[in-house]
């Protein structure tokens, strides 16, 4: 029996070592950001008013580069709002982005994504974000830090502010920022935005699921209060964002009602 | 003893055993016997009859809509994961006239700072187009229009604000619809022979301007 015991003993030894390190281990828990299908409600949401009134709407100036995924990166919502936020700021900043002008000089507007010069700026901020190397798409660590890297190579320095206050954005901040020609990247898990399509006396606000993790670029802000005969019935505030999808280049996020993992204003000098 | 004489003595009646069983039998309690009344055994055809009836009748209920039911005349919903996009090298106009699609085209080709043509395809099957599109940047007045153009059997989630547009005018004897879009941009819509088009021009409260721009395409 003796001879039998260390048998037995042995083998409880490692299972016993095998669960304690399962239970102690902390795998990197940090949220995946990555490709997201945008489901369409069917259903929209009609507002009737006898008055309306846009007490806030204001965005950068030319607003943002609005871009999307080429189809050969797969998870690459962090490089293209990446990208969008390096062409944002290289009106700003010349050769943020190296031997390509962003917008166009005669209207200060954004240029529309090419077949050439955007998708190459997606693609290096695909490989410096480290997109899909740990896990799907990126983390906020990946995004935050490969931009980082992106904006230091090209001689300039960047940081990031927290505007994250509670469970959405500090708004008055985001008012500050848009104000001050600066965007603010947002990092939301699965919620929705929205479109808001104007008609006479009504408006019907239609939304968009986006299905998970995703990173959008904020360069707006926009409020409506709509009356009826007993006064304001409704308020609405938003962020405008470039979504940075095929199928939505522009949305408006909702303060207040929408999920947010975090919000950072960049600022690049 | 052996066995055979064991089961000989057991089997075998004799006089003793009778008596032994007339006893015993006076002393149970006489009980009417009820008659088990046997159920007729039901006939192995009415089971086939009943069970043929049924399959009948699922199979006619799963059968029949499907027959007679509404035909798929071919329209589709096309979502954000469903398809991809791809610059074209072509413009519109061009590649309308390679492919012999006869479509509309904003012509400001000669006035334009700058122009993108792209198509968007069913990801797994490039050959499948699901729309078309081209922004035009017009360098005299600075306005950026884009136009997208589907067959009438497509629909697609790109373009689901538009159906939100209730405002409406006529162009040429086309219905065309409009609305604001979130106050920065205005949409319009319309049909022409196989095509739905869709415009947007960045500015808002653009509707007089995309009447232009549309009656300009109707020429």
């Amino acid at each position: 029996m003796k001879k039998y015991k260390s048998l037995i003993i042995v083998p409880l030894l490692l299972i016993f070592v095998m669960m304690f390190g399962a239970w102690t281990y902390q795998p990197d828990t940090e949220e995946r950001y990555a490709d997201a299908p945008l489901l369409s409600a069917y259903a929209n949401e009609t507002i009737n008013y006898t008055k309306k009134e846009i007490t806030l709407n204001s965005a950068t100036p030319g607003n943002c580069p609005c871009y999307y995924p080429t189809s050969d990166l797969s998870n690459a919502c962090g490089a293209v709002a990446g990208a969008e936020i390096a062409a944002f700021y290289d009106k700003y900043y010349p050769n943020l982005v190296p031997n390509w002008t962003s917008y166009y000089t005669s209207s200060g507007k954004y240029r529309i994504q090419d077949a050439t010069n955007v998708p190459t700026l997606i693609r290096q901020m695909y490989t410096i974000m480290r997109t899909n190397v740990d896990d799907v798409g990126v983390s906020q660590t990946d995004f935050l830090n490969g931009l980082r890297s992106y904006v230091n190579n090209n001689g300039y320095q960047i940081n990031y502010q927290n505007v994250k206050s509670g469970s959405t954005v500090d708004f008055n901040q985001c008012i500050n920022a848009v104000d001050s020609n600066k965007v603010i990247v947002l990092f939301i898990p699965a919620t929705n935005v929205y479109s808001v399509v104007e008609n006479s006396n009504l408006d019907i606000v239609t939304s968009t699921n986006i299905s998970g993790g995703h990173i959008m670029v904020a360069y707006g802000y926009y409020q409506i209060k709509y009356y009826n005969a007993s006064g304001v019935f409704r308020t609405d505030t938003y962020l405008r964002v470039a979504v940075g999808q095929t199928s939505l280049s522009t949305a408006l996020f909702k303060i207040n009602s929408t999920a947010l993992n975090a919000a950072y204003i960049v600022n690049i000098n | 003893m052996r066995e055979k004489d064991i089961h000989k003595l057991i089997e075998e009646p004799t006089p003793e055993k009778e008596r032994i069983l007339q006893r015993i039998r006076s002393q149970i309690p006489q009980t009417e016997e009820t008659k088990a009344t046997a159920k007729p055994a039901v006939k192995g055809w009415k089971i086939a009859a009943v069970t043929m009836v049924l399959l009948c009748v699922i199979t006619l209920s799963i059968v029949l809509p499907l027959t007679l039911g509404p035909k798929d005349n071919g329209d589709r919903y096309c979502t954000d994961a469903e398809y991809n996009d791809e610059p074209l090298q072509q413009t519109l106009k061009e590649y309308s006239a390679t492919n012999k699609l006869m479509l509309l085209c904003i012509d400001w080709y000669d006035n334009a700072d700058e122009i993108l043509t792209s198509r968007g395809f069913i990801k797994d099957n490039h050959e499948d187009t699901v729309y078309l599109q081209e922004s035009i940047i017009n360098s005299e007045t600075g306005e950026m229009v884009t136009l997208s153009i589907t067959d009438n059997k497509t629909r697609v989630d790109k373009f689901n604000a538009f159906d939100t547009c209730i405002n409406d005018f006529t162009v040429k004897n086309h219905a065309v619809k409009w609305g604001n879009l979130n106050s920065d941009n205005t949409l319009a819509t319309f049909e022409h022979n196989d095509y739905t088009y869709y415009l947007s021009i960045d500015m808002q409260n653009g509707q007089e301007r995309l009447k232009e721009i549309i009656a300009d395409m109707l020429k």
